[in-house]
């Protein structure tokens, strides 16, 4: 069952502005001096596939409805799963009722009406009413899962699904916005096994506004199968310093600490060591990291943070100089900083932009390294700079990336020494991508830290 | 749980649905399929956050609710949920299923007799049990005393973070049989971390300490409590001030662990590898294993969702089924693996109690409860005097596991050197590496002081995050690697 942009706001255009008009008109009892109304719905449908055919779906559909209360500088704020007005009222009664035992907060996120942006929407296409018919995501994950279970020793779940979700946004100092989008996404999770029972998974999956941008599916099978095959066999490589290459979507993920390092809150708390650094050399001079919201076809794009505040390109890292500290309008308030259009913890689209040499070059005076496929949650901390995390990939021998996989070890360094020693090829992805919204390209660090389980693998 | 209360009638409440019809609906809904549930949800939720001596958050009177409505024959199903509970809406949800599953059996096959019994009445957390327990000014002013406790402590504690959850979820589950069970699950969680700082070292730690279970928010707020709370993030803090790194030219170390957390590996390099769904797909290293040895002798592995107080108990899953303990290893040899109905039936036995969701969005698949391995026979301290040159793990931290494989990377918050059978030096930044169903096999010496953590431990699988309990006693492991993260 669809639910369509025109039944979402025939919905909840009257439903918001009955919630706003009673926040301030009873709320005048309790003080309550603004309010901020989010309301969304999701509605979507997963097609599991085993065995190439259709073993299973799940569908449904959610609304949520966030509001908060301010009284001065106090504020309280819900989550209801709702759209009934008067289960809403409810709780906006049981919050006007407690909201003079809130502690008042300085740097509360409410913009004057006159700082809100009142420039017009953008289209960012993320939307269209049309919508691809189920049989046709389900053909699709079949032929995906049929070729990857023609290969021997290879298990597959595969999944695909598409959602809708529609938002409307509406507070008392003159917000009023709606934003709708659709997502088509599939997901491969492999077992590859071997004669001897050694197992290896390996995951995939991509993302799109547009089903018609998804690879080819019998390609795509084949690329899965070749990465999870190539995993069989590990070796283990010996401890010790040594060059590591990261893989594009790997880079993205290391790039992204540097978003941990540069969080509002952690600079205001201290607890970073980017602290007071604005304008210093952080990272190697051949780094720009620049975040662009208003990309057309970005999940990520946005034209207005949440607070009301326009939302624009910048740049946070250029030619490695510390030049934002990534924040929102309280994060900026508590450091006495301008706002900067970004809401708590969110980037929109990133880019690292490319470097000068191709991923050939990079690598080609590389002995003996690593090539990094896979990495997983592992310890970053900001504070004093540790960096930390399981991995996998390819051995590097000779300059060359072999089929060699390595595996069972932790790769780790100092954070503020491996931003200075990345070195980035020139292959960085382009926006839209069907993998993600953080972009960057091959990347080499040297002199990393790998501890290995050394013996040989178990068979 | 108590039929006087009528516990059911809060899920009718803004509905024209009756529970009389809503079973009708369903049972009907569910014929042809070979099994199936309606589950329905209602959770209120608080959060309260303070940071750096002022409140960042107070966020009262959430409310999550919704139903869905699944139906399986054989390894097929189909799923629906909405968060609008009315006629219209559950017809329209099985209308949704029936159309498209297919539902080969015509036949209409009900729960094996043995789940069809009474559910226990012993309470494994308390069911009169709601978020309004205590007021939001008695919640703050608590919150307040535990940052000036902790302020207490030490002059060189620069900031107090405190994090509260409070959580009751109210599950109304109609079997495919016809029965209608509720349960309330209350969850509240307590984090504290404290920012130590060294001003003539230039340096600051963090340290943290959590209470988070089926418990009630009087519960987690009881003095001694937090104090336990605020003491553990305190002592962590403290040791990683005076901390070294694990030397990077050794690594030849024996690994004792301490009891309790530690079995976050035993949860996730061998329990997940024992779920009934990687097994009836042969997708597991133990799949085919019923009856051989797979660990060292003297380990016995028990899943147990029914242990009072325990944080990963519930009264019965959520398929419905009577949460029961489950004897996985025994001995060293392979028992059972876990089950929800599903996967039971694939393999032709009946459900342990192991099918769990997050939420009414999400369908069952089968899980672990509380994972620990059995107490054994050797006081901790002998255990240490044993070993030459090793390392305690005191506290683990997050890592990554296959559990295809059981291959393990886990990252430790903190250590300590064991030097001569004494326990010495703290030690930070150490990983330990190795293989789940090798490390079962491999363990020399098995403690006789179990603990079941009841303070952390959230499983995600398929992007479902539930809470779990996992324990062990002190264990001497060989083989594996410590390595280092710095």
């Amino acid at each position: 069952m669809d639910y369509s942009k025109k039944e979402f706001l025939k919905t909840t255009k009257p439903l918001a502005k009955k919630i706003m008009n009673y926040c301030m008109k009873e709320g005048k009892t309790y003080g309550i001096t603004n309010a901020y109304l989010e309301i969304s719905v999701n509605n979507g449908r997963t097609n599991f596939i085993e065995n190439g055919e259709l073993s299973g779906f799940s569908s449904g559909l959610l609304a949520v409805t966030i509001f908060k209360l301010f009284a001065g500088k106090k504020v309280v704020s819900c989550i209801k799963n709702s759209l009934d007005f008067e289960e809403i009222k409810e709780s906006i009664d049981k919050n006007m009722k407690i909201i003079h035992l809130a502690p008042e907060l300085e740097n509360i996120t409410f913009l004057p009406p006159e700082k809100v942006y009142r420039g017009r929407g953008v289209d960012f296409q993320l939307y269209t009413d049309f919508s691809y018919p189920q049989s046709d995501l389900i053909d699709y994950a079949c032929r995906l899962d049929k070729e990857l279970i023609s290969n021997d020793g290879i298990k597959s779940e595969v999944s695909i699904k598409k959602k809708d979700y529609h938002t409307i946004v509406a507070s008392s100092n003159g917000i009023f916005r709606t934003a709708h989008g659709k997502a088509y996404h599939s997901g491969v999770s492999v077992t590859a096994e071997d004669d001897k029972r050694k197992m290896e998974s390996y995951y995939d999956g991509v993302i799109s506004v547009d089903f018609k941008d998804f690879p080819n599916p019998e390609s795509w099978a084949k690329e899965i199968v070749k990465e999870a095959k190539m995993k069989l066999k590990p070796i283990f490589p010996k401890s010790g310093e040594t060059s590591i290459v990261l893989s594009p979507e790997i880079a993205a993920d290391f790039f992204s600490s540097v978003f941990d390092a540069i969080d509002g809150t952690a600079v205001y708390e201290g607890s970073t060591f980017m602290k007071g650094k604005i304008g210093e050399q952080v990272m190697n001079e051949g780094i720009t990291i620049i975040d662009d919201p208003r990309i057309k076809k970005c999940l990520g794009s946005q034209f207005m943070d949440n607070a009301g505040i326009k939302s624009e390109k910048i740049e946070f890292i250029k030619k490695g100089i510390l030049k934002n500290y990534n924040m929102d309008l309280k994060e900026a308030r508590q450091l006495g900083l301008e706002p900067i259009g970004r809401n708590e913890g969110g980037y929109t689209n990133v880019k690292v932009m490319p470097g000068k040499v191709s991923p050939e070059e990079l690598i080609k005076d590389i002995k003996k390294g690593i090539y990094i496929k896979e990495l997983s949650d592992g310890i970053i901390d900001v504070n004093i700079g540790t960096y930390s995390c399981p991995a996998s990939g390819v051995m590097i021998e000779k300059g060359k990336i072999t089929t060699k996989a390595v595996n069972g070890f932790i790769m780790s360094g100092q954070l503020q020494d491996m931003f200075m020693r990345a070195v980035l090829a020139n292959d960085t992805p382009k926006h839209p991508n069907l993998r993600d919204s953080f972009l960057a390209p091959t990347t080499r660090i040297d002199k990393m830290i790998v501890s290995s389980r050394r013996k040989k693998a178990i068979s | 749980m108590e039929e006087k209360n009528n516990p059911v009638d809060k899920f009718f409440e803004k509905s024209d649905l009756t529970l009389a019809k809503t079973i009708d609906l369903v049972t009907k809904g569910l014929e042809g399929a070979d099994f199936g549930e309606f589950y329905q949800e209602s959770s209120d939720e608080e959060q309260i956050f303070k940071n750096m001596e002022q409140y960042d958050r107070i966020i009262v009177g959430n409310n999550i609710k919704g139903f869905g409505f699944r139906a399986v024959t054989g390894s097929k199903s189909s799923y629906y949920y909405s968060c609008i509970f009315n006629e219209a809406s559950l017809k329209s949800a099985i209308y949704e299923t029936q159309d498209q599953i297919i539902f080969k059996s015509k036949k209409s096959l009900r729960l094996e007799k043995e789940q069809d019994e009474t559910i226990n009445n012993k309470e494994f957390y308390p069911q009169n049990t709601s978020v309004d327990d205590m007021t939001l000014d008695q919640k703050i002013s608590k919150i307040d005393e535990i940052e000036e406790y902790a302020k207490s402590l030490d002059k060189n504690i620069t900031n107090v973070k405190i994090a509260f959850t409070n959580k009751v979820q109210n599950v109304h589950i109609i079997t495919a049989d016809g029965r209608s069970l509720t349960d309330t699950r209350p969850s509240s969680k307590l984090t504290v971390e404290l920012y130590l700082k060294d001003a003539k070292k230039g340096k600051m730690e963090i340290g943290s300490g959590v209470r988070w279970g089926r418990a009630s928010c009087k519960d987690i707020f009881e003095e001694s409590s937090y104090k336990n709370t605020v003491n553990q993030a305190l002592h962590i803090a403290q040791e990683l001030m005076v901390a070294n790194y694990v030397p990077n030219s050794e690594n030849d170390f024996e690994v004792v662990m301490a009891p309790g957390w530690s079995a976050v590996i035993l949860h996730e390099a061998v329990g997940h590898g024992l779920e009934g769904d990687l097994n009836y797909k042969n997708a597991s290293v133990y799949s085919g294993k019923i009856g051989k040895l797979v660990a060292a002798p003297e380990i016995t592995i028990i899943d147990q969702g029914n242990m009072p107080s325990t944080r990963g108990s519930l009264h019965f899953d959520d398929e419905g089924t009577p949460t029961q303990k489950n004897i996985l290893v025994e001995n060293g040899i392979l028992k059972s693996y876990m089950h929800d109905i599903k996967s039971a039936r694939l393999m032709g036995v009946n459900s342990t109690g192991n099918g769990r969701r997050d939420t009414f969005m999400s369908v069952p698949f089968p899980r672990m409860t509380n994972t620990y391995i059995a107490n054994g026979s050797h006081n901790p301290e002998d255990i240490i005097k044993s070993v030459k040159n090793g390392i305690y793990v005191y506290e683990m931290s997050n890592g990554e596991v296959d559990i295809s494989s059981g291959d393990f990377v886990m990252n430790t918050t903190l250590c300590y050197r064991i030097r001569n059978g004494k326990l010495c030096e703290p030690i930070k930044g150490a990983s330990v590496t190795g293989n789940g169903p090798e490390v079962i096999k491999n363990i020399t010496m098995l403690g006789n002081d179990l603990q079941i953590n009841n303070n952390r431990g959230i499983c995600s699988k398929y992007n479902q995050d539930i809470m779990i309990g996992c324990g062990q006693p002190t264990i001497l492991v060989k083989g594996l690697t410590i390595g280092r993260m710095k």
